[in-house]
């Protein structure tokens, strides 16, 4: 189970790295939008988050394993709760 | 030793870590999870992006969880929810109560979820933006720096 869990993450690195790699051509693709990327590609993208997680499930992309970001130009000052 | 990395989020680089959850609440189901490194964080925090991943894959009515402590930062007060989960980084395998911020209406804000000093005291945490390098240190590891 934990080689399982192991090998899991492994995978959900690359796509974080993936993203990484192209998010300035992903910014210029999908400008202040919700991208999902899965197994290094991208598996979708739209303005509105329900919507795309909509597409996911029906394209039997595993949402709980999709790498999900938004892609935004804005720099917003990030001071989160705690 | 475990490495993280800094990743651009909105226009800024800052400090990540790749980590998966377990939930027993869901029959142990796993989420995967981008998790921001927030040493001003007391506890690990699920954001609402991935709280919805997680209500939405697995049925979870985040409404049916107990209350949690609000938060509060700069920004205000948000209503959290109480949820165990099981949290893998690499090797490293601990049982956490995390918080889960209370969803908002649309638009769902682009924050991401934070691992906290819950989950970081475990380690000696390195930072350094001039080489790109964010290390969870070991205690042994750490020892060995033979730092004062």
């Amino acid at each position: 189970m934990m080689q399982e869990q192991i090998k899991e993450l492994q995978r959900f690195k690359k796509d974080t790295a993936y993203f990484e790699k192209h998010r300035d051509e992903l910014l210029g693709k999908y400008p202040e939008q919700w991208v999902a990327i899965f197994n290094e590609k991208v598996a979708g993208a739209s303005v509105d988050l329900e919507q795309l997680l909509t597409d996911l499930e029906q394209h039997a992309v595993p949402i709980e394993k999709a790498l999900i970001e938004h892609v935004s130009a804005k720099d917003e000052l990030l001071i989160l709760p705690s | 030793m475990i490495r993280g990395d800094f990743y651009t989020s909105g226009m800024t680089r800052r400090p990540f870590i790749d980590a998966i959850l377990q939930f027993p609440a869901v029959s142990n189901q796993s989420l995967d999870v981008k998790f921001l490194i927030d040493t001003g964080a007391d506890r690990t925090i699920l954001a609402p992006l991935d709280a919805i991943r997680l209500s939405r894959r697995f049925g979870l009515d985040l409404t049916t969880l107990a209350k949690g402590q609000p938060t509060t930062g700069v920004g205000g007060r948000t209503e959290t929810r109480s949820l165990d989960a099981t949290l893998i980084i690499d090797t490293f395998t601990t049982t956490i109560n995390m918080r889960v911020l209370e969803v908002p209406p649309p638009p769902i804000p682009a924050i991401p979820s934070l691992l906290g000093r819950d989950v970081l005291s475990h380690f000696a945490l390195f930072m350094e933006d001039r080489t790109n390098r964010v290390l969870l240190l070991e205690p042994h590891e750490a020892d060995a720096l033979n730092l004062l």
